[in-house]
């Protein structure tokens, strides 16, 4: 089973990365593809939501993972494709989709804008990708319309290990990260839903963990 | 956001065989059996949903429809062979080989590992089209009818429950009504779908034949680009060639747009 961790540093400056690069240098067995990736957090426009139903709704679109996008709302969510060529060839056989698809956080801006208004959108551009031989470890400085956020750090183990020394990898990561002292930061590995681990939904609830306060 | 541009006719059950025949010879390929299971979710009524949006531009209520494929052996029993003859065993309300646990564990739970559509084991594996149509355009002397559709593709659900509903109702959307179709088409020259179906509603477990009779008939082009007008002539004229073509056998008509209508406040019409 793949495993996920995300970690979002708020004090970070945007030359942290390059520091983050060098403390891992030791580690790195390459370096990998660029990557990007967008956030959006919806509020909804529902007068009357019943009390404690949250007002949030959140997608996450992944350039790295073909740009799907998870759309994410109280532990349920969804992964949507955003190229005609990865729709499903028994969709387009049924006449279930006409051949065309919108990633859906898309739909929520113009179909759906009266029932969910977007309320913030924070891009990480240009990222790096390192690979150790524990762990692919994605960086971005983000931001939110120009101005500088902070880190974001994805890491990702393709391995099939265990919990624990899976959190002893990421713990190897957060230790380097108190080495070039970055102050605060908040981590999260957490599952979506513990009894049914879904890689993509994971990674997008693990997101929201950390960035949304 | 893809235009289609459509054109449709009925045809009784008894012209069925001659129909293939003679459209097999017209496309000169045999046709193509296809079912899917739709179900179309309204906004929650319950909510207090303004028509603006946070620009103040006008967003009417859409009906969304999701659509699922549905495997031919959840329809007909096993005996039946899987070919275009095997419609003529679908002519009344009852469906013989429906399997309607099979739908209701569709939308209400995750499936059981049976019922998986693909042999991957992963059960949120299910995948489907969201779509909002928008009312067709309108206009006194369209050749046929043109509607533009939003559409994006579920490859996967996750989270606690593995539902589409679950992920609707969470979205403020609730159940409509849910229907089932299953016929042949055809792949016609200039990206022309030509498709011959049966529609049943489905409701408290049972189904009832909508198309009671015949069959529905859809000549269509899916134009990917709303832009893009030259597409959208060719399809037109692709269209007409094919309404010219079949014109004293099956009379193909621009259908009444407000029968296309996904708004909620179109209440009356559907």
């Amino acid at each position: 089973m793949k495993r996920s961790a995300v970690l979002f540093v708020e004090k970070a400056t945007p030359a942290t990365i390059t520091e983050f690069h060098d403390v891992l240098s030791n580690d790195l067995e390459s370096v990998k593809e660029k990557w990007s990736f967008e956030f959006k957090t919806f509020r909804s426009s529902v007068k009357n939501l019943p009390v404690g139903e949250p007002k949030l709704l959140h997608a996450v679109t992944f350039s790295h993972r073909d740009n799907q996008s998870v759309v994410i709302r109280s532990k349920s969510a969804i992964v949507t494709t955003a190229q005609g060529s990865t729709i499903p060839d028994d969709l387009v056989l049924n006449s279930c989709s006409a051949g065309a698809c919108e990633p859906f956080d898309s739909v929520l801006m113009s179909k759906l804008s009266n029932l969910w208004t977007l309320r913030q959108s924070i891009k990480g551009d240009f990222g790096s990708t390192y690979k150790t031989t524990e762990l692919t470890i994605r960086a971005a400085n983000i931001f939110s319309y120009g101005s500088f956020k902070g880190l974001v750090i994805e890491l990702e183990c393709e391995d099939d290990v265990a919990a624990e020394e899976f959190q002893q990898r990421v713990d190897k990561i957060c230790n380097y990260l108190k080495d070039i002292s970055v102050g605060d930061f908040r981590t999260c590995s957490d599952h979506i839903d513990p009894s049914k681990p879904h890689f993509l939904c994971d990674v997008a609830y693990q997101y929201i963990r950390v960035l949304e306060l | 956001m893809v235009q289609q541009l459509s054109l449709f006719s009925v045809i009784d059950d008894g012209s069925y065989d001659l129909c293939i025949s003679t459209l097999s010879a017209l496309s000169g390929l045999p046709p193509i059996i296809f079912s899917n299971f739709s179900m179309v979710s309204m906004p929650n009524q319950s909510y207090d949903i303004e028509r603006v949006n946070s620009k103040n531009q006008l967003i009417e209520q859409c009906r969304i429809k999701a659509c699922c494929p549905v495997p031919l052996d959840r329809l007909l029993a096993n005996d039946v062979p899987k070919d275009y003859k095997a419609m003529k065993k679908l002519q009344e309300d009852d469906i013989s080989g429906f399997d309607m646990p099979y739908f209701q564990n569709l939308l209400a739970k995750a499936q059981d590992p049976d019922a998986m559509l693909t042999d991957d084991s992963d059960e949120s594996q299910v995948s489907w089209t969201l779509s909002i149509s928008d009312i067709p355009s309108a206009g006194n002397n369209r050749k046929v009818s043109m509607q533009t559709i939003t559409e994006s593709t579920v490859a996967s659900i996750g989270g606690t429950s593995t539902s589409i509903l679950s992920f609707l109702t969470q979205l403020g959307y609730v159940q409509d009504f849910q229907h089932l179709t299953a016929g042949v088409k055809y792949n016609m020259s200039h990206g022309v779908v030509l498709e011959l179906s049966k529609v049943w509603k489905i409701h408290d477990g049972k189904t009832t034949q909508i198309t009671k009779g015949g069959y529905l008939v859809k000549a269509y082009v899916n134009v990917q680009k709303g832009t893009d007008i030259k597409r959208i002539n060719r399809g037109v004229q692709s269209l007409c060639a094919l309404q010219k073509e079949l014109n004293g056998y099956i009379d193909l008509e621009v259908p009444d747009r407000k029968a296309m209508d996904s708004r909620i406040d179109n209440l009356d019409t559907l």
